[in-house]
């Protein structure tokens, strides 16, 4: 018997050093170690259910099973029990009551924390069909598909949506809520440890879905204050105008800067393209290299399906190349 | 992966998942019209498709919605191979295919396998559970089967007639408007589900009226068999649930058709669908859940030999879960933001159902302890549902607690809770009920060994396939996403779930050869009453005669047949009558009426108000004649009834 629960037991070991892997219970945040904590306790009372009414399950159905003994027995007629119904009735109603407590406190504690906003540090969140919009309201940057934030510190972030209902979600750092089209929701969020985390629309958003995704950089808080404030002034930084430079940023202005900026300080209507150049992914998707750049820019829509970009074939080989070049200097 | 063409000069595109869905829809047709002419059996179809009979529209249910469940468990697979390994590209199912795929999917299973197979468990049953020779209005029962048909068919034809709906089965708006979903496949989705659900009301109100005048003498309330308990207040939910989608149906429709802005994300407001939707949804979730639970219910009183553990409880446990449905519906908006008192108050009210669906579970448990338990494969799906049910309820419970969902919403996690209940209960319900019934409609018996083979594979692939989703959602997948990155770790557990999908459809595949071998080779049911039945349709032959009961019984307790075979002479007593029996004639009109709202309905998906008006006058002229037409019903004598039956045999 003892050999035969050998491999429940390394299975139990291995699921359980397993969670503690999954994003939503190895937390880096108050606000998500809270949901964690009500996940942890909720799990616990269900498991103890389920174990008690799986072994009444089990025990039943081997003992009272057809055996040849068995086979002529015709079991007597029973109308109920009283006392054994109020307690499998009662017993339910304090476990869910145990659940209750929390829950509601952690509500209303997530939705307090929302409101109390003086002094907070806000960020406005903007979902596009398939794109996040970050604007530091008080420094006048503008970022796509990643967002700063200073750690140990509360950041209030406005939900708004150009177009169809997305969602925000952080895993690591707190449940998710919906951007709605003509409204604004308010989630504050709080990273207590550096780090980048993944961002994901959680709410069915077209043919993309899948691919709007964003990154969180959580840096410390002196680190953020300068990194800020170099961005606040802008990137005017012209590298050695080397002759492909020119023709890079030539061809930026004539094809792309009518949707993409490329300052941290200007707005427009697609993804502003700053700090293209050290991001690792090319629109959250693919790997950011040359050759991925000049695919990108040819042809969008194999990457991200339904992309509102067009693409641009007509562009020559060269000038391919020089764009890329131009925007992989974007920093 | 597209076939291109150039002829003339112009270059013809077509996309090879249409090609494939076009030519075996053309196969099928043709393999259709080849057996039907070679075994001359166009009149017998015929017959059967305008027959008001309750058996046969409920044979006719099981298998139309048998025929998409497999559809709908094919999209499953395509669903489950693109999502297999990281960055997979599977055939053409990205981006927007796929959002059909799992739209249709989920779509078709809910309102086209799922309901109708519940729906044609409870034809088949329920009159006979209550000694009634048929429901209430034949006619329209006959109706709402072919409005059912109907919508399934638009929704299902749409794939290869324009594209289907891609907004997932709840099409939240503003995506399901116009402006961002500008394709037919939003029209599908709302006319084929308009036009089912009426069907589906009209069904509610059949079974509230037959199981409220219909019953034999002395069959009060509360003696009633569990299945009919569940179907009447299942009834009762359709009726105040369906409204709510045909109200949200008709202004999506109105929105995409006719240019209004209710639902708009700028000048109306979205959240009003979401609102709608889940005021029916939820709902929706315990009309496919109890009739299972009366399913099980009957199925394990009947193979533990023993009565329902405290039966008033069951009752009132079935009625509060009914009511309690109607209160719950914000935890599916939990993260829209209406604030913390709503979502307290509601995740309050979630919470509550688990206290009668736990007296449910432990009635269950109690009736088979003392009993003599025999498994057949009925009894094996009722038994695998109740640990399967029992973490379907325990994530249901978790994902109630308002602050953690904000973790779970939307993510694989509820994927995971949902099929739990789904496939664990409604799913393992219709398996037991089919096995379980399956004698009475057709008078053999399905292979006891298949039977388990089907058993077991669907089983532990199901805990294969749906297991791993608890954790996928956990670690950040969210749902309706149709790829994921190396690095986010997903990969194993993905290929575990489509290994699991397969185990299913193995075990599907089983059960579809059971039925060919046990209709050549299965065991005869010459008794009508093969699993030493408790109620009252194991008294009848196998099939029943026209009219069921020729003479009606008299019902003196709960288990009546059970009591019979005890304490007397294994008979039921009867009621003298005099005089003839009316019974329901078979009408065509139910499958014109349908055709009409078919064809009319491609006037409002592709925009031609001719066909439209076509539509409505056609509909107009239908209900005109059904309005003259008086001679519905037939009378036969006593004997007649049974020579006819003898005939048969």
């Amino acid at each position: 018997m003892r050999h035969q629960l050998y491999p429940v037991f390394f299975l139990t070991v291995l699921l359980l050093s397993g969670c503690k892997s999954l994003q939503v219970l190895d937390t880096k945040g108050p606000v998500a170690k809270l949901q964690e904590n009500l996940i942890l306790l909720s799990t616990g009372i269900m498991l103890l259910v389920f174990i008690i009414v799986f072994s009444m399950f089990v025990i039943f159905t081997w003992k009272y099973r057809e055996t040849p003994q068995r086979r002529d027995i015709i079991p007597s007629y029973v109308k109920g029990n009283k006392k054994l119904e109020i307690a499998w009735t009662v017993i339910p109603i304090v476990l869910l009551l145990i659940l209750a407590v929390p829950t509601v406190q952690g509500t209303f504690s997530l939705a307090d924390s929302q409101k109390e906003q003086d002094g907070k540090m806000e960020i406005t969140v903007t979902g596009h069909q398939y794109w996040w919009e970050f604007e530091y309201n008080d420094q006048g940057v503008t970022l796509s598909n990643e967002v700063w934030i200073p750690v140990d510190t509360p950041v209030v972030f406005n939900l708004k949506s150009d177009d169809v209902i997305h969602s925000f979600w952080v895993p690591r750092l707190g449940g998710k809520k919906d951007l709605n089209p003509g409204g604004t929701n308010r989630l504050t969020l709080h990273a207590s440890e550096t780090g980048v985390y993944e961002g994901k629309c959680a709410e069915l958003c077209g043919a993309s879905h899948s691919l709007m995704r964003f990154k969180v950089h959580a840096v410390s808080k002196e680190r953020y204050d300068q990194w800020i404030s170099e961005k606040a002034e802008g990137t005017a930084r012209e590298t050695a105008a080397s002759d492909s430079y020119e023709k890079g940023k030539k061809l930026f202005t004539s094809n792309c800067l009518s949707c993409h900026a490329a300052d941290y300080t200007d707005k427009s209507e697609g993804p502003n393209l700053a700090g293209i150049g050290r991001k690792e992914m090319i629109a959250s998707v693919v790997p950011n290299n040359e050759q991925n750049m000049k695919k990108w820019i040819e042809d969008p829509k194999s990457f991200k399906p339904g992309a509102e970009m067009p693409g641009f074939k007509e562009l020559s080989d060269e000038e391919l190349e020089a764009l890329s070049n131009y925007l992989s200097q974007l920093e | 992966m597209d076939i291109k063409y150039t002829i003339f000069g112009r270059e013809f595109v077509f996309p090879s998942d249409i090609i494939a869905a076009d030519l075996s829809i053309l196969l099928m047709g043709i393999l259709a019209v080849f057996f039907l002419t070679r075994y001359r059996k166009w009149k017998y179809a015929w017959d059967w498709m305008t027959s008001t009979h309750h058996t046969k529209v409920g044979i006719m249910y099981l298998a139309a919605g048998g025929a998409f469940f497999l559809r709908a468990g094919l999209d499953a697979l395509i669903i489950r191979l693109q999502l297999a390994l990281p960055e997979n590209q599977f055939w053409v199912f990205q981006g927007e295919k796929y959002n059909q795929m799992m739209t249709t999917h989920g779509t078709t299973m809910i309102f086209f396998v799922a309901m109708p197979l519940l729906i044609g468990l409870m034809n088949v049953a329920v009159p006979l559970q209550i000694g009634a020779r048929d429901l209430a209005f034949p006619y329209v029962n006959l109706l709402s089967f072919w409005l059912f048909l109907t919508g399934g068919a638009l929704v299902n034809v749409s794939f290869v007639l324009g594209g289907s709906p891609s907004t997932g089965w709840t099409a939240y708006s503003p995506l399901s408007l116009d402006t961002f979903s500008p394709g037919p496949g939003l029209d599908y989705y709302t006319l084929g589900i308009q036009i089912a659900g009426i069907g589906t009301m009209l069904t509610a109100i059949n079974f509230l009226v037959t199981i409220i005048r219909k019953r034999a003498k002395g069959m009060t309330f509360m003696r009633m068999p569990l299945f009919t308990w569940s179907s009447f207040v299942t009834s009762i939910l359709i009726l105040f649930a369906f409204p709510a989608l045909t109200i949200a149906l008709l202004l999506l429709m109105m929105d995409r058709v006719y240019g209004t802005a209710f639902l708009s994300g700028t000048d109306g407001n979205p959240l009003i669908w979401q609102h709608l939707f889940w005021i029916f949804g939820h709902p929706e979730v315990y009309i496919l859940i109890l009739p299972a639970f009366g399913i099980f219910s009957d199925v394990i009183t009947t193979f533990s030999r023993k009565n329902l553990f405290a039966y008033g409880a069951m009752v009132f446990a079935l009625v509060l879960i009914g009511f309690l449905g109607f209160m719950v519906w914000i935890h599916h908006m939990f993260t829209v933001g209406l604030g913390p008192i709503s979502n307290a108050i509601f995740a309050l009210a979630t919470m509550s159902i688990a206290v009668p669906t736990g007296i449910k579970i432990f009635n269950w448990l109690f009736t088979i302890r003392g009993g003599v338990v025999r498994f057949k494969t009925a009894m094996l799906f009722s038994l695998a549902f109740i640990p399967t049910f029992l973490i379907g309820g325990a994530t249901g419970v978790m994902l109630s607690a308002a602050p953690a969902d904000y973790q779970y919403h939307d993510s694989y996690f509820v994927v995971g809770h949902f099929h739990y209940v789904i496939v664990g209960g409604t799913i393992l319900g219709i398996f037991a009920g089919v096995y379980y019934w399956w004698p009475k409609m057709f008078g053999f018996l399905l292979n006891e060994v298949l039977g388990r083979w089907h058993f077991w594979l669907f089983t532990i692939g199901f805990h294969v396939t749906f297991f791993p989703m608890h954790l996928m959602g956990l670690n950040g997948m969210p749902r309706r996403v149709y790829t994921y990155f190396e690095s986010d770790g997903l990969g194993s557990l993905n290929l575990i779930s489509t290994i699991g999908a397969f185990i299913m459809a193995a075990a599907v595949m089983i059960f579809l050869f059971n039925i060919y071998w046990s209709l050549r080779h299965g065991e005869k049911d010459t008794t009508g009453d093969p699993w030493d039945g408790r109620t009252l349709e194991w008294a009848l032959p196998s099939p029943p005669p026209d009219g069921n009961f020729i003479d009606r019984p008299v019902v003196t307790t709960i288990d009546q047949l059970w009591n019979e075979k005890r304490n007397g002479n294994g008979r039921l007593r009867t009621v003298k009558e005099d005089g003839p029996i009316y019974l329901s004639k078979p009408t065509a009109q139910p499958v014109f009426l349908s055709a009409i709202l078919f064809c009319s309905s491609f006037g409002f998906i592709f925009y031609q108000p001719l066909i439209q008006w076509a539509g409505v006058v056609g509909v107009v002229c239908m209900l005109i004649l059904r309005s003259f037409k008086d001679d519905s019903w037939k009378a036969y004598t006593r004997s007649e009834l049974r020579d006819e039956k003898e005939e048969k045999s």
